[in-house]
């Protein structure tokens, strides 16, 4: 694909993506939103830029960060999880930390978002590498 | 005591650590660790004199009542003895005789875990822990008969040996729940020392035939008895060991431990000692017509182990005294003329008693030992087995009701033993011609030290019968009866009706032996008229006959075509849910929807052309756009009816989906006509089938509330619990927090299985 | 309504399953995943306008919201099957490369060689 508006448009809409992509995953557990839907987007602008530019300068470089943040995607989860077993004897067991913020706000840090984070990096590397292989392998340009 | 296994598990690792250096000493060092075992266990003999049993028990599974719990008495203790004691001159005579095998590391694990199991196997207080020991012996031995697993016959005897003994053990297993079921505890020294009554319950039969069974299949009793003889394909020191102090004795064991649970009755005393005699004399009869040396000593422990049974079986004080006695007689020659057999056919090339002989001024000391222990066969004095022939014939002339019966069996299966024993001495040692392959000359030590002492010990004790009686088989003798008794064993009984039996035997013995030439080619034709279907051959053939109808089956089931078996799955689901359906009478409840605001129909309309497109289209990608349409109609159907984070993930999902379609879809086949018209409305008539079934499935479903949902403990505690308002969320990674760690996992092996198709053709 | 539309749902999958093409045993797969999903859904009930969303802590719980549960359950079937799909197409894919068929049917012949 040689789209020249996708092209000018990347530069623009991968930011904006990816900071929609993290407002989504952190506001997940009030509002809509989550590590899934998060994940979601995030992954679609990832692959803009090799949607947009030829593949080949890109494609190793991508795999690797793909695959490195499907790693700390799983890591996180699994921390998390254990984190819980470590101090509560249960697996996955939500664990929070309450910080206060100048007195008035509460902010509540636990590892239910950790858990979440990870499930974004997941589906965002599982995108992202999917993706990316395919388009090697049918040499997308 | 309970560390004594360990220590036995841990040599098995050990083995594997020694370092090359030592090499020369291996069996040697790893035969320290039975033999301290041995010893450690001697210091019991004086404790379990005063208490009889001594238990330990720490903790395993104890929720599910199953605990590491062993038992030390008389009859653990004399096999505990056995096992580690003969396991010591094992691993010495595997020292030699294993040099020059490939893989001896294997070897020596495999030995010394068999050796654990089967100790464990003794020591085991819980019923489910025997099992497991149980297994683990036959899964050990499995290993080291199929040790030279390159040869056919030999993989093919040790499938043999394990399918036949795993096949009781499971027998076993069945009779052992049952049996627990039936008395309330898996716990050995309370069945044997509480007052359950299983013998007038009413599981009683099958609760003993089914551990009968798992007892004659591991001791090789008629009909077997076929995959003892096939066990000799495993090296000598192996042989050797199966045969005198394990894995055959495990049956035997199993009925003497469970005698004061499970004895005392009329089938007792009638199955066990007429399988245990036919066993007995067809045993000793199909030894007379072997070869192969091995193989005759094979069939006369089959014989020995029919005797046993038969006894244990007989169920009497004496009987069992001979049971003990003859248990450890057995041990010490079979276990020594095994080790002699693999002398000879280390030093001969050959184990064809045609073409053995003469090997008496060649190897003087093997000779002697084998002399020693076929005169603890042939049950001549001093030998310990003569002490334990005179007790036997004495309880079999004592035997209630059947006393006839047995003493003439075991007369003659003991002539036929007479006769074993001097062929052996004749033909093998005796003999004025040779015909093996290598010129004999003496083994080093290694071979007959193990052998020797064995042959000593049963001297010994034929000497002093008297102290074995008092300190091994008194106390063995107070658990499987449960009283205090006095044994006091002695050679010499003086003239008297079991004395005359013993000479018949003996002079029956010998003249046999002269009319051997006459006798022996008989036996054969007789063998080849009547004998000639070999068990083994049979289980061989009917288990080839199993493999053969799977395969048919397979044949006729797994046709290849995909479309077939969706089809009889799609046929069945939908007849399944039509006849519940129709049998629920699902109308009368489903038909009363409220009308629907008209958006809401105005999308399903859309949903429903748009599916039709898919399903009619030529084009690859109107059928791909079309069914993104569908996508994005169910992802507005979710956001109206309130599920916010559904909708998006919908949308985005299509999306990617479409995406990835148009990325793919150039490089896919194109639609082709492939089907008839009438393989269309069959196609379709089975859809609509399974289509309407669904549909009356879900108008069901929401009109049924059957319980309270479980969602309201997710809405009311979502926030106090999970800190937050976005419920879905808060289950997903909160609540059911583990689902989702599943469902993630899902997706990374989607992507490995992308990444690994992908790469198929790179590497 | 909602009902019917899953009915339909289920037999076009069903219908494309049953086709010998490669291309549309894909689309098969994701019509019943739809299907599955909607049939999810619609089971708990509908609730129109109130999504599961608790009110802040002192706020008063208003009314019957709707069921988040098979929501939570949906959200992840709708990626897994993503998932699926992308894994189906690759071998798929892979498949047409490699024997250079399309059909169904001749999966048994392309096994042997």
């Amino acid at each position: 694909m040689n789209s020249t508006i996708l092209k000018m448009a990347v530069g623009v809409l991968k930011p904006l993506f990816l900071l929609v992509s993290l407002w989504l995953l952190l506001r997940g557990h009030n509002e809509p939103g989550g590590g899934f839907i998060g994940g979601l987007i995030a992954g679609s602008a990832l692959i803009l830029r090799p949607l947009a530019y030829d593949l080949e300068r890109l494609s190793e470089k991508n795999k690797r960060q793909s695959r490195i943040v499907l790693r700390a995607g799983m890591i996180l989860i699994f921390s998390s999880a254990l984190l819980g077993l470590v101090s509560h004897n249960t697996l996955l067991k939500g664990l929070w930390l309450k910080v206060n913020l100048m007195g008035t706000q509460t902010l509540k840090v636990g590892t239910p978002l950790l858990f979440d984070m990870g499930i974004y990096l997941t589906v965002i590397g599982f995108i992202y590498f999917v993706f990316i292989s395919m388009m090697e392998e049918w040499q997308w340009k | 005591m309970e560390w004594t296994l360990l220590i036995l598990f841990i040599a098995a690792g050990i083995s594997l650590m020694i370092p090359s250096r030592l090499k020369n000493l291996k069996g040697w060092i790893l035969s320290l660790f039975p033999f301290g075992v041995f010893v450690y266990l001697l210091t019991f003999i004086p404790v379990i004199d005063e208490q009889w049993l001594i238990e330990r028990s720490r903790p395993w599974m104890a929720d599910l009542g199953l605990n590491l719990h062993f038992m030390l008495d008389g009859l653990s203790l004399t096999f505990a003895l056995l096992i580690t004691g003969i396991g010591t001159f094992i691993l010495i005579y595997a020292h030699e005789y294993m040099r020059y095998y490939s893989h001896t590391k294997r070897f020596y694990v495999y030995l010394l875990v068999f050796m654990g199991s089967m100790l464990g196997l003794v020591l085991s207080a819980n019923l489910i822990l025997l099992f497991i020991f149980w297994e683990l012996t036959g899964i050990s031995s499995f290993l080291l008969i199929g040790f030279k697993h390159h040869q056919e016959n030999v993989r093919t005897s040790a499938i043999q040996a394990l399918l036949v003994t795993t096949f009781g053990g499971l027998m076993m297993l069945a009779g052992f729940v049952l049996l627990g079921l039936a008395s309330g505890t898996y716990s050995l020294p309370e069945l044997i020392i509480g007052d359950i009554k299983i013998t007038q319950h009413g599981w009683y039969l099958p609760i003993l035939i089914l551990i009968l069974g798992g007892a004659f299949s591991k001791s090789a009793q008629f009909p077997f008895h076929f995959w003892l003889p096939g066990a000799m394909q495993a090296p000598s020191p192996v042989s050797a060991f199966l045969h005198s102090a394990t894995m055959v004795k495990a049956g035997i064991y199993l009925l003497a431990r469970l005698n004061p649970v499970l004895a005392g009755t009329a089938e007792w005393q009638t199955i066990i000692p007429l399988v245990g005699g036919s066993t007995m004399l067809i045993g000793a009869y199909l030894a007379l017509t072997q070869k192969d040396l091995k193989a005759i000593l094979a069939y006369t422990t089959i014989s020995a182990l029919g005797m046993l049974m038969l006894l244990i079986g007989i169920d009497t004080e004496l009987a069992i005294k001979g049971a003990l006695i003859y248990l450890i007689v057995h041990a010490l020659y079979k276990g020594t003329l095994f080790m002699i057999a693999g002398s000879v056919e280390k030093q001969t090339g050959t184990r064809d008693i045609d073409l053995l002989g003469n090997l008496a001024y060649k190897m003087p000391i093997t000779t002697a030992v084998a002399l020693l222990a076929l005169l603890s066969m042939a049950g001549l004095p001093p030998m310990l087995g003569y002490v334990g022939k005179e007790i036997i014939y004495e309880a079999k002339i004592q035997a209630p009701h059947i006393a006839g019966f047995v003493t003439f069996f075991g007369v003659v299966s003991n002539i036929f033993m007479v006769w074993v024993s001097i062929f052996i001495a004749y033909r093998v040692f005796f003999r004025r011609q040779y015909h093996g392959f290598k010129t004999p000359k003496e083994t080093s030590h290694h071979f007959w030290i193990g052998p020797g002492i064995l042959a000593l010990v049963g001297l010994i004790l034929g000497l002093f019968p008297h102290q074995l009686g008092e300190y091994l088989i008194q106390p063995a003798m107070n658990v499987i009866r449960a009283e205090s008794l006095k044994v006091d064993l002695k050679l010499w009984h003086g003239f008297n009706q079991v004395f005359m039996l013993s000479l018949l035997t003996v002079i029956g013995g010998v003249v046999l032996f002269m009319l051997r030439k006459q006798i022996i080619p008989f036996f054969r034709k007789v063998n080849k008229k009547f004998f000639d279907v070999r068990f083994s051959d049979l289980f061989t053939r009917f288990l080839d006959g199993i493999m053969l109808f799977a395969r048919h089956n397979t044949r006729i089931m797994q046709h290849g075509y995909q479309r077939i078996y969706l089809m009889v799955l799609f046929l069945s689901v939908a007849f399944l849910g039509w006849y519940q359906l129709i049998d629920t009478r699902f109308w009368t409840i489903g038909l009363s929807v409220g009308h629907l605001p008209p958006y809401v129909t105005l999308i399903g309309a859309i949903i429903v052309i748009a599916t039709l497109f898919t399903l009619f289209s030529r084009s690859r990608m109107a059928a791909i756009i079309s069914m993104g349409v569908v996508g994005y109609g169910i992802a507005i159907i979710y956001l109206i009816y309130s599920a916010i984070d559904l909708a998006i993930t919908q949308l985005l999902v299509e999306t990617l989906t479409v995406a990835i379609f148009v990325l793919v879809i150039f490089k896919l086949p194109r639609f082709a006509k492939l089907s008839s018209r009438a393989s269309k409305i069959r196609d379709g008539i089975i859809a609509l089938l399974v289509g309407g079934f669904m549909t009356g499935m879900a108008l069901k479903a929401r009109n049924l509330e059957l319980q309270h949902p479980i969602s309201d403990y997710f809405l009311n505690h979502g926030l106090s619990e999970g800190f937050g308002s976005n419920i879905v969320n808060v289950i997903l990674v909160d609540f059911r927090a583990l689902d989702t760690l599943g469902e993630v996992t899902v997706l990374l092996i989607a992507t490995l299985g992308v990444v690994a198709l992908l790469k198929i053709d790179k590497s | 309504m909602l009902s019917i539309i899953t009915g339909v749902l289920y037999t076009a999958g069903v219908y494309l399953l049953l086709r010998r093409s490669l291309v549309k045993l894909i689309l098969g797969i994701i019509f019943l995943s739809n299907a599955t999903n909607l049939l999810i859904f619609i089971s708990a009930g509908m609730t129109e306008g109130k999504p599961a969303f608790v009110a802040k802590e002192g706020a008063e719980q208003t009314g019957q919201m709707a069921d988040p549960l098979p929501q939570a359950l949906v959200l992840t079937a709708i990626v897994i099957g993503f998932g699926i799909v992308a894994f189906t197409l690759a071998l798929n894919y892979k498949y047409h490369k490699q024997t250079g068929t399309y059909d169904l049917d001749q999966v048994k012949e392309t096994d042997k060689v």
